[in-house]
Parts: C-alpha cells; sequence; structure tokens
C-alpha cells in the first residue's frame, strides 16, 4: 500500500528555530514536502490558495506545525482560524512554542489542536519531542480515510 | 433663673388641700348654724318657762283670792298669814318673771300692766283684812257687795291672758323658726357633702388628667425616639414630668446627632472603600500587566536561547560527524559530506547563535532601558517642546531624507516636563513614524498640538506626531504599548520597547499616551502632559516600579 507524501507546513518567525526543527526532521527521515511561512498570515493565505488551484502542489495529506507567539496573526488564532474553517478544520495541527504556560496549553486544545510541544532549551528533549512528532507523523501517512 | 417648680408632690398637696380646705370652711359654716340652732331653741324652751311661771303666779293669785275668802268666812288668822305670806310670794315670783322678760320690749310693757293689775289685787286683799280686823265688817260687806274686788281680779285674769297669748305667739312663732333651722341644717349638711365629694372627684380627675394626660405624651416620646421620629415641643409645665420629657429630647438631640455622626462615618467608610476597591483594581491591571509583561520577556529570553543551545549542539553534532569523517579515508562521498559541514552546515549554526546572542543583549539592553524609565529620578521644568522637536528631527535628518519623507512642525507650547524625558518621547514617537512609513508614498510627518479651549488654562496639553504610514490594524491596537509587541518585524528592527518606554514615561509624568490609526492610511500618536506641576505632580517611584525592576534584574 503505498503512502501518500505527508506534507509538513511550518509557520514559525524565527529563522534558527524555522532551522532547527527542518534539519532534525531531515534528521529523523522526513525530507519530503517541507514549507515554512514567517507568521500566522501567510500560513492562512497558504492555506486558502492550497483550497482552489495550489491543491495539487501541496499534496493532500498536511500537517500545520504552529509557533504560538508571531507578529501579525499569532499561532492561537491561526488555530482558531483552522479549526473554524469546514474546508480546514481536518488538518492536524501541532502547536510548538517555548512557553509550558498551562494556561495556554488549555487554550491551544480547546480551540482544537492535535498535539502541543513545548520547544524545551534543552537540546536533547528537542530532538526527542521531534522525533516523537515523527512516529506521530508515520501515523499520519495513513490513507486519508483513517485519520479521523 | 428658674421659676419656683411644682413638682408632682406639690400638685398632690394640693390635690389634697382643696377639698380639705373645703371641708374646714364647710365645718366652721356648720357650727356657726348650730349655734343659732341652739339659739333658737334656747328661746322655745325659755318661752315655755315664762308661760309656765305665768302660770304659777296665776295660779298663786287665785289661792290668795281663795284664802282671803276663806278668812272672811271663818276669820281665822291662819289664813291672814297664808294671806301675807302669798302677797310676799306673788311678789318675787312676778319679779322672776319680769326679769324673765325683760329682753321683750312689748312682754315688759305688757308685764307692766299684769304687774301694776295684780299689785291692785294684792293692795285690795290686804285693805280688806286690815278692814276686818278692825272690826269694821259693814265696810267689809258693803266691799264685798260691791264686787269691787272681783272687778279687780277679772281686770288681771284679762291682763295675764293677754300676756299668756302673745307669749304663746312668740312659742309658736320660734318653734316654726327652729323647725325652719333644722331642715335648713340638714339640707346644708347634705349639699355640703355633695359639694365635697364632687370637688375631691374634681380635683382627682384634674390631678390625674394632668399627670397622666402628659405621661402619655411622655411615652409616645420615647415611642417616637425608639422608631427615630422628631419629637413635638416640649410639654407644659415645670414639674418632673416635664424634666423627664426635657431629658427625652435631649436623648432624642444625642441619638439624633450620633445617627448624623454614623452616617458620616458610614459615607466616609464607603468612599474609603469604593477608593480602596478602586485601587485594588488599578492593582490588579497592573499585576495583570506585570505578569503579560514577565510573560512577554521569559519567551523573549528563551526563544534566542532555544537557538544558542540547539546550534550550539548542532555544531557539537557537526563537529564529531567531521572528526569520524577526518578519521576515516575520505571517500569522495565523505569528502563531499564534510564540506558540507565545514562549510553549510558549522558556519550557519555559528552565525545563528551569534544572532541569538546579539538578540538576547539588545533585549536584555532594552529591558534594563525600560526599567531605568520607571526607575530614573525626573527634573521637571517648563519646557519649550518646539526647539526639542527640532533637535529630533535634526538628528534623524540622514533617515528622513533616505525615506524621502517630509516633516512639518507646528507651533509648540510649553509643557512641564524633564527636558530628557520629554526628548526621549518624541525620538520614539518619530523614529517610529520615520521607520515605519508606506514605500508605496511619500512619507509625510506631522508634529503639532490640538487646540484648546481658552478658559481650560489647567488643562492638559495635548500633542500629537501624525504620519501617513502603514498605520496599525485594530486588533492590534491594544497591545501597541504592550512590551516585546512587534507588528511590523519585517519593516525595521527593534526589540518592541519603544511605545512600552514611551508609556511608562508620559504616565510617570503624570500624562497619558494613546493612538488613532488607520490600516494602510497611517498613524497619529498623541501625548498628553500637564501645563503645571500643581496640575499634576509627578508620582514618586512607585513600590510595583520597584518590584518590576527587581523582575528585570533576575532576568539579567
Amino acid at each position: 500500500m503505498s503512502t501518500e507524501p505527508v506534507t509538513i507546513l511550518l509557520a514559525e518567525d524565527d529563522d534558527g528555530h524555522a532551522h532547527l526543527v527542518q534539519r532534525n526532521l531531515e534528521r529523523a527521515g522526513y525530507l519530503n514536502g517541507f514549507l515554512r511561512v514567517r507568521d500566522g498570515q501567510e500560513l492562512l493565505d497558504c492555506l486558502n490558495s492550497r483550497g482552489d488551484s495550489h491543491s495539487q502542489t501541496l499534496g493532500d495529506a498536511l500537517v500545520v506545525l504552529l509557533d504560538i507567539n508571531m507578529p501579525r496573526i499569532d499561532g492561537i488564532e491561526t488555530l482558531r482560524q483552522i479549526k473554524a474553517n469546514p474546508q480546514t478544520h481536518r488538518i492536524p495541527v501541532i502547536m510548538l512554542t517555548t512557553t509550558d504556560d498551562p494556561r495556554e496549553i488549555n487554550r491551544c486544545y480547546e480551540y482544537g489542536c492535535n498535539v502541543y510541544i513545548t520547544k524545551p532549551v534543552d537540546y536533547e528533549s528537542f530532538i526527542d519531542a521531534i522525533r516523537r512528532l515523527g512516529l506521530f507523523l508515520q501515523i499520519v501517512q495513513r490513507p486519508r480515510q483513517d485519520l479521523r | 433663673m428658674k421659676p419656683r417648680r411644682v413638682t408632682i408632690l406639690r400638685k398632690g398637696l394640693l390635690v389634697l388641700a382643696l377639698p380639705l380646705a373645703y371641708q374646714a370652711l364647710f365645718i366652721g359654716l356648720l357650727m356657726k348654724r348650730q349655734s343659732d340652732h341652739h339659739q333658737s331653741l334656747h328661746w322655745v324652751v325659755h318661752t315655755k318657762d315664762v308661760l309656765m311661771q305665768t302660770d304659777t303666779v296665776y295660779r298663786m293669785l287665785l289661792t290668795s283670792q281663795s284664802n282671803l275668802r276663806a278668812y272672811m268666812l271663818t276669820k281665822d288668822e291662819l289664813f291672814t298669814r297664808e294671806l301675807a305670806q302669798g302677797s310676799q310670794t306673788i311678789a318675787a315670783e312676778l319679779g322672776k318673771l319680769e326679769h324673765m322678760v325683760s329682753d321683750h320690749p312689748k312682754q315688759r310693757d305688757r308685764f307692766t300692766r299684769v304687774f301694776e293689775k295684780a299689785r291692785a289685787r294684792l293692795d285690795y286683799e290686804s285693805w280688806i283684812v286690815g278692814l276686818s280686823k278692825n272690826g269694821e265688817q259693814e265696810r267689809v260687806q258693803q266691799e264685798l257687795q260691791n264686787l269691787t274686788g272681783q272687778a279687780i281680779m277679772e281686770a288681771l285674769s284679762e291682763e295675764i291672758a293677754l300676756f299668756r297669748d302673745s307669749e304663746e305667739k312668740l312659742d309658736a312663732e320660734r318653734l316654726t323658726a327652729l323647725q325652719r333651722s333644722n331642715q335648713t341644717q340638714n339640707s346644708l349638711l347634705l349639699a355640703g357633702l355633695l359639694v365635697n365629694v364632687g370637688i375631691g372627684a374634681l380635683a382627682a380627675n384634674m390631678f390625674s388628667r394632668e399627670i397622666s394626660s402628659r405621661i402619655q405624651v411622655v411615652t409616645e416620646n420615647t415611642q417616637r425616639i425608639s422608631r427615630g421620629e422628631a419629637l413635638p415641643s416640649l410639654i407644659t409645665g415645670s414639674d418632673e414630668i416635664r424634666e423627664l420629657d426635657e431629658q427625652f429630647h435631649l436623648l432624642a438631640d444625642h441619638l439624633k446627632s450620633a445617627q448624623l455622626r454614623e452616617r458620616i462615618y458610614q459615607e466616609a467608610l464607603e468612599r474609603r472603600a469604593e477608593e480602596l476597591s478602586r485601587a485594588n483594581l488599578d492593582l490588579e491591571q497592573k499585576n495583570q500587566e506585570i505578569e503579560t509583561f514577565v510573560y512577554s520577556v521569559s519567551h523573549d529570553l528563551r526563544s534566542p536561547l532555544v537557538n544558542l543551545q540547539g546550534f550550539s549542539r548542532e555544531l557539537d553534532m557537526a563537529r564529531s560527524e567531521l572528526d569520524l569523517l577526518l578519521a576515516s579515508d575520505l571517500t569522495p562521498e565523505a569528502q563531499r559530506r564534510a564540506r558540507v559541514l565545514s562549510q553549510r552546515d558549522m558556519p550557519e549554526s555559528v552565525q545563528f547563535i551569534q544572532a541569538a546572542v546579539t538578540r538576547l543583549s539588545h533585549i536584555i539592553d532594552a529591558l534594563l532601558r525600560l526599567s531605568r524609565a520607571g526607575r530614573v529620578e525626573y527634573r521637571p521644568e517648563l519646557v519649550e517642546v518646539g526647539p526639542v522637536i527640532t533637535r529630533i528631527v535634526e538628528a534623524m535628518r540622514g533617515t528622513i531624507t533616505t525615506r524621502r519623507a517630509e516633516v512639518s512642525i507646528r507651533p509648540l507650547p510649553s509643557v512641564w516636563a524633564d527636558p530628557t524625558a520629554l526628548e526621549q518621547i518624541f525620538a520614539n514617537l518619530i523614529g517610529n513614524a520615520v521607520n515605519y512609513l508606506d514605500p508605496e508614498r511619500p512619507g509625510k510627518i506631522e508634529i503639532g498640538v490640538i487646540e484648546r479651549k481658552v478658559d481650560g488654562n489647567e488643562d492638559p496639553v495635548t500633542l500629537y506626531v501624525k504620519d501617513n504610514g502603514l498605520g496599525i490594524a485594530e486588533a492590534y491596537l491594544p497591545k501597541v504599548f504592550a512590551i516585546f509587541q512587534r507588528l511590523h518585524s519585517d519593516v525595521a528592527a527593534g526589540e518592541g520597547v519603544g511605545l512600552a518606554l514611551v508609556r511608562r514615561v508620559v504616565e510617570r509624568h503624570g500624562g497619558k499616551v494613546w493612538v488613532e490609526s488607520t490600516q494602510g492610511v497611517g498613524s497619529t500618536f498623541f501625548v498628553s502632559l500637564p501645563v503645571a506641576s500643581s496640575s499634576s505632580p509627578l508620582p514618586v517611584v512607585a513600590p510595583r516600579k520597584e518590584r518590576l525592576h527587581s523582575t528585570i534584574s533576575h532576568v539579567h
């Protein structure tokens, strides 16, 4: 059974963080379909354009990685909009942030995020978190009817 | 001077004394009546005595007449002695009778006539006896036949009858008088008794009405006090009840003033509570701000740290991999990988680390600046704003020229501020206006003052910095003055501290800063500052700022 390629869409304003995420994903073996945007607005634009003409270029299997602190539209607002839109609400969303404030985590889950990963300063844990993300993505790579 | 008090005791005594006085008066009157009555009684008895005496005298005269006849018939000397003795006794009894009627002139006159007739009769008798003793029998016989003695006796009887009649008439009169006196006395007694009872009842009634009705008023007053109503004017009088009422009025006044005091305290308390709750609300808001601030700071400090650790780890991994590659015989593939490591991955990591370090140091500098803004001691004075703005614009001339911007400065007033702080405020605002100009159109920046009402001299001065730059989205407006909030991070570099700094400085001057903006049209920042030190004194460094500062130095 052939697996559909999963496209990872990362919204992250910090270049370094984006770079680290990408490198570690590559190291874990997820080389295909990685796209990075700088803020929530850009991500939403991207998802909206996918809805019509670019649907094939981005592939159907899509996972969104969202940083919370971003200019213009922040991660939580982006999450809310993704989950409020019937066209995008099925897309799995993984929140990535530097804080571990439980109120904020709760808020993310209330809005419907699928996984919440803190960006720990401890690099080992960070890599571990990315690895776990990789395992999660392997599950997501199954045919679409199994997604939900 | 207080008038003599009429106490309840005195009133009570008065109530007792009134009937007593009447009773004494009545008894006096009664005694007088009694003595009059006795007098009447006496006169009745006296009349009876007079009548009896009259009868006695008459009887004696008749006896004397009999004795004379007996002597004439018997010539017995015994009768002459009897006659002489009777004459003496009659004279004595007549004297008694005269004495008895001496008080009544009419009766005295009548008695005188009776006395004369009696005397005449006695004289006649003794004359006859004398004739008889002398033996002049014919003369005696003649006298007897002449019946002169009989005539004298008849006249005497007539007089006595007259006297007796008039005396009996007197007796009847006096008896009637006595009866009348008796009746009068009885009715007087009855009336006196009734009046006495009436006066007693009236006095008791008056006393009870006077006392009980006023006590009723006082009782009602106590009820009014307990209900908190106003009291009517003081009751009349000067007794204990009046005193009691005065005390109750005093009590009511005390109560009223106590209530007034209580209300004043209550109001003060409420005001204080309101102030406290306002202060509490303010503190809560400040606390919220601090929390947000700490959250932003921790996030912003952790963000570069993630890079520092991540890329130093990357470097380490790249170095070990490179070591491994160098240790083996280098295949072309390994050579290529080693080149990638040394020429791409490692410099990239170093570059990110350097960027992260620079960013951390910028954040810490910005925090220090902000903390200084809350801590530094200001020396406010009246500053002309115009020259300050000119100086700032001149310093930015280079950037302004590069951006092809046009800056216009309107006439500006003087404000009460620290000159350095004022420069800091406007350097930030004008700097922002220049930095966030829209490259699509020629920039226009205007600095001016909002015209005030002529009479509003104490109002704060409101200055503004207006641009036609990128503008701010409405959703983002509330966050503009919060620390580390950056909207156009792609347009200009910065830590997101400038406007937070401006707000802190302005607020420490007792002023306000706010913004009006339309995305794509431009923004106007307003700064209101006091014109005189008195209208809005500079607040001293508040404890919360000290706390904030300590939080910052912790991070530092």
